[in-house]
């Protein structure tokens, strides 16, 4: 596997294709049974800008965690690059993340106890890199984002926008080819929202990435390749 | 990694204090007791300097101890025909008159200064035959004898510690034991009436065997003739073999030399075995007190744990996410406790090792009390492993995509 030494900036080799054939994920508990999502046949294209809309609770933030390998979809298969993965074991598939996937958050997710530049080294965490190595690629993912005099803030000493960037470095940080967003926009303002959405159309042109986003701004999602609409865990063409 | 691990603990230091103070306090208790352990073993494994087995004590009782004139001349004749009359029995290999016998309670104590400081020494009174009932080994020079109390000066035998402590590498034999004034400055000893000269060195006399607070001992010829003190005790040393009717054909044979006085026999065998009985009852305590502690101790960190666990389910879905396989979030989460078990062991081992270096070791050597630390630091970690297991194990059940949710 390219182990991507350019780092940060630059996805690999374009970006990943990836397939959904018949998937349902099914949430049972031990009264109620929720299908969230119910065979979502989906091809997405290496380099392309996919958006998900749909109302909420429409299963768009499961499509994404199944799509990104953090929940197994319940019966079907998904394919990465050519390979199936729907069967990996718990190491194959965090490796998977750690490398070819990375993740942006509607609530950015970062570790209150950890400044930008720790944060934005935790994907880097699990692969065998020099402490020195890992600090260096953040600083320039960091600074790729503007963040560069932010490094040692925490996230309560930034604003949202700024907080949304870290964790934009944070997800390009180890160079995935498949960047999955989750209303990355939706706590921020239209003008941090902006910067946040350029960034990432920015990052699948040069970079090659391939982009899939939930959103619920039409005027987004209409900037994007493709819209994929969802009702109820189900495809609307 | 392991940096990443310290910041976090540093930056969560008020919760990671609790954890902190518990293995501290947990560690220094284990040190504690490890180091008394160590010293009991060693003391355990130390040579005892004699043979305590087919030995019976026989205590007088009723002789005054500072009794003058023709009591005191009745008292050494007395004293005298009783240990020839034991001497005599058939089933005694050997019998000697002696203070400080082996496993008693009752001691005779010398003070006296050693490399300027004070240092405590058993006097022990005796007579000629103590080494071959207790069957003591002579390393150098001579024991004493029947005849030392025509001699000008008074014979005196020391074990090897005090012989070295004494001396150094230099001869005892025929050295004078040195004499202090009341402040504690050396005085000529050619100066005092009686000057003590060493005649011999014999192995170390560790008389209570674990439970001895000093190799020091001095021994000193009994003078039946002109002696104002005298042992209140018989040790004899029967032939193997010897029944238990041989006690109270003891008791019979003392009474017939000596009627004035009663007589309490007891095998040296047994004494000691009361005497070790006597220290496990607080040694047992001890040991529960310790070990109902450590489990507190455990049970809490298990919780605190846990709720840590609990609490950062987010944060470890996040790593998931990002990467982490199950494993190394439960190495995550074991080396975070291995790194807080690092701080608190370095900091209780620099609490516990000042013991020593403040010159409070009990009479171990500081050795002693790195031993204890060290195992302790083992146990330690050991504990918290096990402690953290099953808080790892949960961490690493936190799954990817559920932790996203909880918001
Ligand atoms: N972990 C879960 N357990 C049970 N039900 C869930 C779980 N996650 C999501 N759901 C349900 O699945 C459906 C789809 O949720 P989700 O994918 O979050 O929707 P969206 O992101 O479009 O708002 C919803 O009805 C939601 O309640
Ligand atoms: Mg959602």
């Amino acid at each position: 596997m390219n182990t991507g030494t350019a780092g940060a900036a630059s996805g690999r080799n374009g970006g990943a294709a990836v397939r959904l054939e018949a998937v349902d994920k099914v949430y049972s508990t031990e009264k109620i049974e929720t299908v969230a999502l119910s065979h979502v046949n989906l091809e997405i294209a290496s380099g392309e800008f996919v958006a998900v809309m749909g109302p909420s609770g429409s299963g768009k933030s499961t499509l994404l965690n199944v799509l990104g390998l953090l929940d197994a979809p319940t019966t079907g298969r998904i394919v990465l690059d050519g390979e199936t993965v729907t069967d990996l074991g718990d190491r194959r598939l965090a490796a998977l993340r750690n490398r070819e996937i990375g993740f942006i958050f509607q609530s950015f997710h970062l570790i209150a106890d950890l400044d930008a530049l720790d944060n934005v080294q935790i994907p880097l965490l699990y692969r065998p890199l020099s402490s020195r190595e890992r600090r260096e690629r953040a600083e320039t993912a960091l600074g790729r984002l503007g963040l560069t005099a932010r490094m040692h803030h925490y996230p309560t000493q930034l604003s949202g926008g700024q907080q949304q960037r870290v964790a934009i470095a944070r997800a390009i940080v180890g160079g995935p080819r498949l960047l999955l967003a989750d209303e990355p926009t939706g706590n921020l303002d239209s003008k941090m929202g902006e910067d946040v959405m350029r960034i990432l159309e920015e990052y699948n042109r040069d970079a090659g990435v391939t982009v899939v986003m939930v959103t619920h701004d039409q005027r987004l999602a209409e900037r994007t390749g493709r819209i994929v609409r969802l009702f109820d865990g189900r495809q609307v063409h | 990694m392991i940096r990443h691990v310290f910041k976090l603990m540093w930056k969560r230091k008020r919760s990671t204090g609790l954890i902190l103070c518990e293995i501290l306090i947990c560690f220094l208790v284990l040190c504690g007791i490890l180091a008394t352990g160590i010293a009991f073993t060693k003391s355990w494994l130390k040579p005892l300097g004699f043979d305590y087995e087919n030995v019976w004590s026989a205590a007088i009782q009723g002789m005054q101890f500072d009794a003058k004139g023709d009591q005191l001349a009745a008292d050494r004749r007395a004293l005298s025909a009783a240990l020839r009359a034991v001497q005599a029995m058939t089933e005694v290999e050997a019998a000697a008159v002696s203070t400080n016998t082996p496993y008693s309670n009752s001691s005779w104590i010398d003070g006296t200064r050693i490399g300027g400081k004070p240092a405590r020494c058993l006097w022990t009174l005796t007579s000629p035959d103590l080494p071959r009932v207790l069957r003591m080994r002579l390393l150098h020079g001579r024991w004493i004898e029947a005849t030392d109390g025509a001699l000008s000066y008074e014979p005196v035998v020391l074990s090897r510690s005090l012989a070295r402590d004494l001396f150094g590498t230099e001869d005892p034999i025929g050295r004078d034991m040195p004499v202090f004034n009341e402040e504690g400055e050396p005085v000529d000893p050619k100066e005092e009436a009686e000057i003590r000269r060493v005649v011999g060195v014999m192995d170390d006399y560790r008389r209570r065997g674990m439970l001895e607070e000093t190799a020091y001992t001095m021994f000193i010829a009994v003078d039946f003739d002109g002696g104002e003190r005298f042992p209140q005790e018989l040790l004899i040393r029967v032939r193997p073999g010897t029944t238990a009717a041989f006690e109270e054909k003891l008791v019979r044979t003392l009474r017939s030399a000596a009627p004035q006085w009663s007589y309490d026999t007891t095998r040296i065998e047994s004494r000691r075995r009361t005497m070790q009985m006597s220290m496990i009852g607080p040694l047992l305590l001890a040991a529960i007190v310790a070990a109902f502690l450590i489990a507190t101790v455990g049970l809490g960190l298990v919780g605190v744990l846990w709720l840590g666990v609990t609490r950062r389910t987010s944060e470890l879905g996040l790593r998931r996410a990002m990467g982490a396989s199950a494993p190394s979030v439960r190495r995550q989460i074991l080396g975070e406790l291995w790194a807080l078990t690092a701080v608190a062991v370095a900091a209780g081992a620099a609490i516990f090792l000042q013991l020593p270096l403040l010159g409070v070791d009990f009479g171990a050597g500081w050795w002693v009390f790195l031993g204890g630390a060290t195992s302790a630091a083992l146990v330690m970690y050991a504990f918290v492993t096990v402690c953290g297991l099953y808080p790892a194990w949960l961490a690493s059940r936190v799954q990817p995509a559920a932790a996203l949710q909880h918001e």
